[in-house]
């Protein structure tokens, strides 16, 4: 019995001793932390068409006769698009008028386009600029003229490049749309935040000879104008 | 009858008796002293604060010290980061990136310095994003992964690095080797929005070998005073 006892004594005492030490391993550690809060706030791409200027004119006798839209003389009064020329350009000069131009029409209206491709999803951002120009084109006969005129505006935060537009004109002929983009901004015109490229023309014009345009027919196309962050390629 | 109930009696009374005499010699017989020890016992304490940071971005990312070139690419000055001490708790660095874009890098020199009386040594290091809801600008980071052994934290939106340091033995007043931390845009960041993350470091007393699990558990966090 004094065997026993002496035992249960001992274990019990073995165990307050474990006890006490793991309390101390536990509680014994001094330590401190330092901490770093971060935040990253990131900027924004956004570009958008400035203008758009309108010009049309038409051959007569192989003269190309054209008017000023800022004029009423000689003005067709369907004219629609931005009279105001921030860079100061003219498409063409007031002159005497045929009798015909005032059947046919040319507008451009710049608006926000909301199915407007862009990456990734602006969330957060607004779209500043208008990025799209919609162009119409009523009652055109071989000679006529009409000349879009457009540049673009760095409404970001971030530089861009720009890449010269791409027309997609699907089943309308070729001809009919020039697609010679020598009067526009260099290729991958860079643009710092609140810049503006130089003009870019598309001229709708076709010739009796363009055998495939029909009258009292209906032709359509899209011109793409890609930007990009200027420190990045498509595809890297 | 009588002879036996008296003799164990009696005999029990006079031992007890004795016995009581003899406790009370020993009580007041011995002569002594008595000696005191006052003891005060100040503890020694375990503190850090930051002491400085600078901040230059690089281009390309990832960094490597033979190869990247400092600034942002054409020497352009389109993102900025500043880096400072909180001015309310010295132990917090509030560290801000301003229209940052995909690949926007920069590499950040943070330094510490032990402010407390006992040495201690760098046990380990912690990153981790913000992955709650959306609140504004305010964007959760996604698929973040940490590193322990990289001591990278890697999110679609942002990869965050920490320099090492881990075992580094800093004495009172003393500073260890300059941290690093790196931070670079990925490209599925979202424009016009606010990621955040937080970086966390624990060292503990010099004499207890332990690892970064059980410093950072049993480290109190600089907001807890």
């Amino acid at each position: 019995m004094l065997k026993k006892s002496l035992l249960s004594s001992g274990g019990i005492f073995v165990m307050l001793v474990l006890a006490l030490a793991s309390l101390g391993v536990t509680y014994g550690l001094w330590s401190e932390t330092l901490h770093i809060d971060g935040t990253v706030n990131t900027g924004e791409v956004d570009v958008g068409f400035s203008g758009p200027l309108v010009g049309y004119g038409v051959e007569v006798n192989g003269v190309l006769m054209t008017w000023d839209y800022q004029s009423d003389a000689g003005a067709d009064p369907a004219i629609v698009g931005n009279v105001s020329d921030p860079h100061g350009l003219l498409v063409g000069a007031v002159a005497t008028a045929p009798q015909v131009k005032d059947l046919s029409t040319c507008t451009a209206s710049p608006s926000k386009d909301p199915t407007s491709v862009s990456f990734p999803d602006n969330v957060n951002s607004v779209d500043d600029g208008n990025n799209l120009i919609t162009v119409t084109v009523t009652n055109a006969y071989p000679s006529f003229h009409c000349v879009i005129a457009f540049d673009v505006t760095n409404f970001g935060t971030i530089p861009v490049k720009i890449h010269q537009p791409e027309i997609d004109l699907g089943a309308t002929p070729v001809g009919l749309i020039d697609t010679d983009f020598g009067n526009c901004y260099i290729v991958d015109r860079q643009l710092e935040p609140g810049d503006s490229s130089e003009n870019c023309t598309i001229t709708i014009h076709f010739t009796n000879s363009d055998v495939n345009i029909f009258e009292e027919s209906q032709y359509t196309f899209s011109v793409l104008v890609f930007a990009h962050q200027w420190n990045e390629e498509p595809g890297q | 009858m009588f002879r036996k109930k008296r003799g164990p009696r009696l005999g029990l009374l006079a031992g007890l008796m004795v016995l009581g005499l003899a406790s009370l010699g020993i009580a007041n017989g011995l002569w002594s002293e008595t000696l005191h020890i006052n003891g005060t016992v100040t503890t020694g304490e375990v503190d850090a604060k930051w002491s400085g940071a600078i901040c230059r971005e690089f281009h390309p990312w990832p960094f490597d010290l033979n190869t990247s070139l400092p600034g942002e690419v054409e020497d352009k000055e389109v993102g900025s980061t500043t880096v400072a001490a909180d001015p309310n708790n010295d132990q917090i660095l509030n560290f801000t990136i301003t229209n940052g874009y995909p690949s926007y890098s920069v590499d950040c020199e943070i330094e510490f310095v032990n402010s407390g009386s006992v040495p201690w040594v760098i046990r380990g290091w912690l990153i981790e994003g913000y992955d709650g809801a959306p609140n504004g600008a305010l964007q959760p980071l996604t698929n973040c992964s940490f590193s322990s052994a990289l001591l990278t934290l890697t999110c679609d939106e942002l990869t965050v690095v920490v320099a090492d340091g881990i075992g580094a033995q800093v004495e009172p007043g003393g500073r260890p080797e300059a941290s690093s931390l790196r931070v670079h845009v990925e490209q599925p960041a979202l424009e016009a929005t606010t990621y955040q993350f937080s970086v966390w470091v624990c060292m503990a007393q010099w004499n207890e070998t332990v690892n970064s699990d059980t410093c950072f558990a049993e480290a109190p966090t600089p907001e807890d005073g």
